[in-house]
C-alpha cells in the first residue's frame, strides 16, 4: 500500500490492493496458526494461569479477565497478528474483545514505531508513556461503558 | 493424556484456520478499497474537508495530510510523508509535535480494527473510541504545544542542514 506513487488506473490500483492483501493474509496465517495451537496447548499446563495470576488485579481493573494479559504483555512487542490469535484462542465475549483491541489499538509494536516517532521528529520516549497510558485508560473507561 | 493432546492439537489448528480465513475475507477486499480509494483522491478530499477545523488549531494542510495517510493506511505511511514534506521545509514543529503524537496513539484505524472485528469485537465501539482518543491527544498536543517547546520561534519551519533520503525502518 504504498502512498508516494499514485497508480495509473482504478483497475491496477485494486490489483495493487488485491497483491496487498494476500501478502498480508500470508504474513498473518504464518503468525496465527503456530500461536493459536501453542496457546491451546498452553491452556493444558499451569503456565498460563499461574502467569495470569500475577497480573489479576490490574486485568480486573479494565474488566478483563486475567488471561487476557498474556495477550497485551506480548503486543507491546509484536505486531497486531500474535495478540489477534492470542485472544482469538481465549473465546472471550465481544464485548472483552473490543476493550482488548482498544487497548492494543492504542499501544502495541512500541519499540518499532517508538522508532518511527522518532524518526518522524517526534519523541520515542514521550509516544510510549502516552500510549501506554492512554491504553490503560481507554480500557477501563470503555468497559465501564460497555457494562 | 495422549488423546487430549491429539484432539485440542486438530480442534486447534481447525479454529486457527477458520480465524484465519474469516481475517483474509475482510483484510483484502479491505485493501482493494483503500487502493481504490487513493486512487480516486479520497486522501486530498479527506485533507481538503478536515484542514479547516485544524488550522484553527494551528496545524497545516500538509500535516493533516499525512494525519489522514497515518490514520488510515498506517504509522509507516503517514511518518513517510511526513519526513518528506518535513525536509521540504513544510512543517511546522507545531505540526511535527501535534502530528507524531496523534499517530502514536491512533492510526491504521481500518486494519487494526477490522482484525479484531473479526474475531468478534464491535465495530462500532472500537471504531469510535480510537477516533475518540485520536481526537482528544490531538486537542490537548495542539493546546499544550508551547509548554513542551523550548524554541525562541515556536512557529518556525523546520530546516534540516543536511536534507538526506531518511530511511524508515
Amino acid at each position: 500500500m504504498s502512498v508516494q506513487r499514485a497508480a495509473s488506473s482504478p483497475l491496477l490500483a485494486a490489483q495493487r490492493g488485491l497483491l496487498a492483501g494476500l501478502r498480508t493474509t500470508g504474513e498473518l496465517a504464518r503468525v496465527i496458526i503456530p500461536v493459536y495451537v501453542a496457546v491451546r496447548l498452553l491452556s493444558l499446563t499451569p503456565l498460563i494461569d499461574w502467569l495470569s495470576g500475577q497480573v489479576a488485579p490490574i486485568m480486573a481493573f479494565m474488566g478483563l479477565p486475567e488471561e487476557v494479559a498474556i495477550a497485551l504483555v506480548v503486543g507491546q512487542v509484536s505486531n497486531m497478528y500474535t495478540p489477534v490469535a492470542i485472544v482469538a484462542a481465549l473465546g472471550l465475549s465481544p464485548e472483552e474483545i473490543t476493550v482488548v483491541g482498544l487497548a492494543l489499538g492504542i499501544s502495541h509494536n512500541l519499540l518499532v514505531e517508538a522508532a518511527v516517532i522518532g524518526k518522524m521528529g517526534g519523541s520515542a520516549a514521550a509516544s510510549v508513556l502516552l500510549r501506554l497510558s492512554l491504553a490503560l485508560l481507554g480500557a477501563i473507561v470503555l468497559s465501564r461503558l460497555l457494562g | 493424556m495422549e488423546q487430549i493432546l491429539v484432539t485440542t492439537l486438530s480442534q486447534s489448528l481447525i479454529d486457527a484456520l477458520g480465524a484465519v480465513a474469516k481475517l483474509a475475507l475482510i483484510l483484502i477486499p479491505l485493501m482493494v478499497v483503500v487502493e481504490v480509494m487513493r486512487h480516486y483522491g479520497v486522501f486530498q478530499l479527506l485533507t481538503t474537508i478536515l484542514s479547516y477545523p485544524l488550522r484553527r488549531l494551528g496545524i497545516s494542510g500538509t500535516a493533516t495530510f499525512s494525519l489522514i495517510v497515518g490514520l488510515i493506511v498506517g504509522l509507516t505511511y503517514g511518518s513517510g510523508t511526513l519526513i518528506q514534506n518535513r525536509r521540504n521545509g513544510q512543517l511546522s514543529r507545531k505540526d511535527v509535535f501535534v502530528t507524531s503524537n496523534v499517530l502514536a496513539v491512533c492510526h491504521s484505524i481500518i486494519e487494526d480494527s477490522l482484525i479484531f472485528i473479526a474475531i468478534g469485537a464491535s465495530l462500532t465501539w472500537l471504531v469510535s473510541a480510537k477516533l475518540v482518543v485520536g481526537v482528544i491527544v490531538l486537542l490537548l498536543a495542539s493546546a499544550s504545544y508551547r509548554y513542551f517547546s523550548n524554541s525562541s520561534e515556536p512557529d518556525a519551519k523546520i530546516q534540516l542542514e543536511n536534507p538526506k533520503p531518511e530511511e524508515l525502518p
